[in-house]
């Protein structure tokens, strides 16, 4: 994948494309899927590698300060590496300590992420009606009225309430599985 | 919790850029200087990040469903690209002949229906290709359940259900043969077109208490990888006349199960390749009847404590001028608290230092105690707190311009833990005291029409649901250090599982086989465990359980020895003294 495609799939990203972008960025997967299995990895951990990957990319991609210094596919290479050693929690202090300041920076990403991933865990915690409502509404940005026709619920204020409830009980889960994690 | 929401829909509307150049400034200002504003503010983002992920995820299944549709596509378009060509050989053949017996134009016709072919061929024959894998694989995997169903169902019986005929025009209550008392409102049951079942309604109820039984059927306690801790599981069913029905949307049966664990929540299960997995049910099932609450409440008036006219009496409270009678409530109020809550509780669940629970309940129009929350780090403190307030007397209704309000009452309370395990006296008094509660709450349960149950009080142990099938009544097992732990069995013909059971909790984990491998992946370090491993082959049964430790790297060996099915049941039942 040459400097073109780089500069094309930037641009996707830029317009709102993610789902094209993601897609061009696929044709990397056999080569992380690679790196992952001589690491000793099935196929399931690399194509979970390689997901978490693309969205800490899609994540730094967002941050207004960041700018991608090498080709995605060395960026999203390091990043797998380093996602895959920490599910291992296979690093050494030699190793720490030898990082340069882009590999920092990288490793930096990979664990910020964590705490997205425990907030994602709370979520997928709540029942299928309360993520229901929570997508809607924060996803989607759909206005109380219409959740409330679309789910059902008698009333605006009850929509309202219940997505109160829902973020909640999302936010309780979250800190104490914060509170077990550290 | 009001100033909460308004917080939250002010950093929405800062996160969706509706606020105003002044307001943002104003906004970002008080994230420098309020300290509890910041932290509610990056946990909320934090949060929404959270739900992000799953866009993103599904974002990213797509891309990789059209990545491997283009290299689908690649392949296809050689392979179709061949079949073009085959297929512009033989009407070339035709044309070939068409142009001895038919003039140009329609050669050109020829040409263009191939030009079509070029552009239709490649897309239909992909989509049905991938159409068929899907339908294949589909396929193969309901076989495969099938298969392993029947082989089960020939060598090992599953437990028999117990099938209670109800009559769905009342409301009926059962109790089943290990216990379980099914409470199922009248009309509750619908058939597939969504008609209310008429007539009788077979319940076949399975219970699932003992460890036996959990293991004989192949049952075990995990929720996507995370260990649960069991308090007792079902399967429910119900039949009209052989036809399966399913419950009315907003119709729940109310389950109580006998076990003393506490903090038990409502799973629901789902068989997967043989083995189940447990999932939280609908948080829906709780928040549902205290919106209903919420509606009814909107009629009536909330009127807080420090501001209500008459303020609700404790008995005994009646005499003296407003302010003494208030103050003479709040003292009652505290002290009951103070006496009755059992601050030996924390110790004995190891707490150290200062503890604080906030309660908050409502005095009703009655005087009744309704609406109690909780909120403390512990969840055992949150119960203990409820189990107080609860029996908290009857008051005198407070009064706003004469009419008897409903007064919300916000108590916190503060004590000090030791963090000295005490010898068992406690524990005993507690004991007496939940199965008192208990009973009092049951017959409020069961009681007649008016009887009320407010949900908190209901989740340690009787449960609603609003699904049948299989359904259990777990909490998660949360443990710092976790470990892999993959067993390696070398004869591995016919079909073998090997099942762990913690000692410490009645949990059991089930393992994942691959080749000569079984994976039961992340498992609490240092427990004490049994692995039982069951093998059927060839007609016969095998069996060995080994007790260890959960440790790294465990190296075990089992030693199969035939056992007939009588024999397995009665060995099995020994280790049911585990749970």
């Amino acid at each position: 994948m040459g400097f073109m495609n780089d500069k094309k799939i930037l641009e996707f990203f830029k317009d709102g494309h993610r789902e094209k972008a993601f897609s061009k960025l696929y044709s990397l997967y056999p080569k992380i899927e690679a790196l992952i299995l001589s690491k000793g990895g099935n196929k399931q951990d690399a194509s979970d590698v390689f997901q978490e990957a693309l969205i800490v990319l899609n994540r730094n991609l967002e941050k207004s300060d960041f700018k991608l210094t090498s080709s995605f596919y060395t960026y999203l290479y390091s990043v797998s590496r380093f996602i895959w050693k920490d599910t291992q929690k296979k690093f050494s202090k030699q190793e720490l300590h030898n990082f340069n300041d882009i590999e920092i920076e990288h490793f930096h990403s990979v664990l910020e992420e964590k705490k997205y991933q425990l907030a994602e865990r709370a979520f997928l915690e709540l029942g299928e009606r309360c993520r229901q409502l929570l997508q809607l509404f924060y996803y989607k940005a759909m206005s109380f009225k219409d959740i409330a026709n679309m789910m059902q619920f008698k009333s605006e204020k009850i929509a309202k309430n219940q997505k109160y409830k829902c973020l909640t009980k999302a936010k309780d889960i979250y800190r104490t599985s914060n509170s077990i994690q550290s | 919790m009001e100033n909460n929401i308004q917080n939250i829909e002010l950093i929405n509307a800062y996160l969706n850029k509706r606020l105003s150049e002044k307001e943002i400034q104003y906004f970002e200002n008080r994230l420098k200087a309020d300290f509890d504003f910041n932290i509610l503010f990056n946990e909320h983002v934090t949060f929404l990040e959270g739900i992000k992920r799953q866009q993103l995820k599904v974002d990213i299944g797509k891309a990789k469903q059209s990545y491997i549709k283009s290299k689908w596509l690649k392949y296809l378009g050689f392979t179709s690209g061949l079949i073009i060509l085959i297929i512009s050989v033989i009407s070339n053949i035709n044309s070939g002949e068409s142009i001895i017996e038919i003039p140009n134009p329609i050669k050109s016709e020829v040409n263009n229906s191939v030009s079509i072919l070029d552009s239709v061929v490649p897309n239909d024959s992909i989509e049905e290709i991938v159409f068929k894998e899907t339908i294949k694989t589909k396929q193969t995997k309901t076989k495969e359940v099938i298969v392993k169903k029947e082989i089960t169902e020939v060598e090992i019986p599953k437990k028999s259900f117990q099938t209670f005929t109800i009559n769905q025009k009342k409301d009926t209550t059962i109790i089943c043969k290990e216990g379980t008392k099914l409470t199922i409102k009248a009309n509750s049951f619908i058939t597939d077109n969504s008609k209310i079942a008429i007539g009788n309604v077979d319940l076949k109820v399975t219970e699932y208490y003992q460890l036996s039984d959990i293991l004989l059927t192949n049952l075990s306690t995990q929720s996507d990888g995370k260990l649960l801790e069991t308090g007792g599981m079902l399967n429910l069913e119900a039949f009209s006349d052989d036809r399966p029905l399913k419950l009315k949307q907003n119709s729940s049966i109310d389950i109580l199960f006998p076990t003393n664990k506490k903090n038990m929540k409502l799973f629901t299960g789902e068989l997967n390749k043989g083995n189940i997995n447990w999932s939280l049910a609908d948080v829906n099932e709780e928040v549902e009847p205290t919106i209903e609450e919420i509606e009814v409440i909107e009629e009536d008036i909330d009127v807080p404590f420090a501001v209500v006219e008459e303020v609700p009496i404790y008995p005994g409270c009646e005499n003296g001028s407003r302010t003494q009678r208030k103050n003479c409530t709040s003292e009652a109020i505290s002290k009951f608290v103070l006496r009755n809550f059992n601050t030996q509780m924390a110790d004995d669940i190891g707490l150290v230092g200062r503890q604080r629970i906030n309660v908050i309940f409502k005095i009703d129009k009655n005087g009744n105690i309704v609406d109690i929350q909780s909120r403390a780090p512990e969840p055992e403190l949150e119960m203990e707190a409820i189990r107080v307030i609860t029996s908290l007397p009857k008051m005198k209704p407070g009064k706003q311009r004469g009419k008897a309000v409903s007064v919300p009452y916000s108590l916190p309370i503060i004590f000090e833990a030791n963090g000295v395990a005490s010898v068992g006296r406690s524990t005993i008094n507690r004991r007496i005291r939940d199965s008192v509660y208990r009973k009092s709450f049951e017959t409020r349960l069961t009681g007649n029409d008016n009887a009320k149950v407010s949900i908190s009080e209901v989740s340690s142990y009787i449960l609603r649901s609003s699904k049948l099938g299989w359904i259990n009544c777990d909490r998660f097992v949360n443990s710092r250090n976790r470990i892999k732990y993959k067993l390696k069995i070398e004869d591995v013909k016919g079909i073998i599982r090997v099942k762990m059971v913690f000692k410490s909790m009645s949990s059991v984990l089930s393992s994942r086989r691959s080749g000569k491998e079984f994976d039961f992946r992340m498992v609490p370090k240092n427990e004490d465990i049994m692995l039982i491993a069951i093998k059927q082959n060839e007609g016969k049964l095998y069996l060995d359980v080994i007790d260890t430790k959960t440790v790294e790297n465990p190296n075990i060996e089992f030693n199969f020895k035939e056992i007939n099915l009588e024999n397995l049941k009665s060995e099995l039942k020994k280790l049911n003294k585990l749970f």
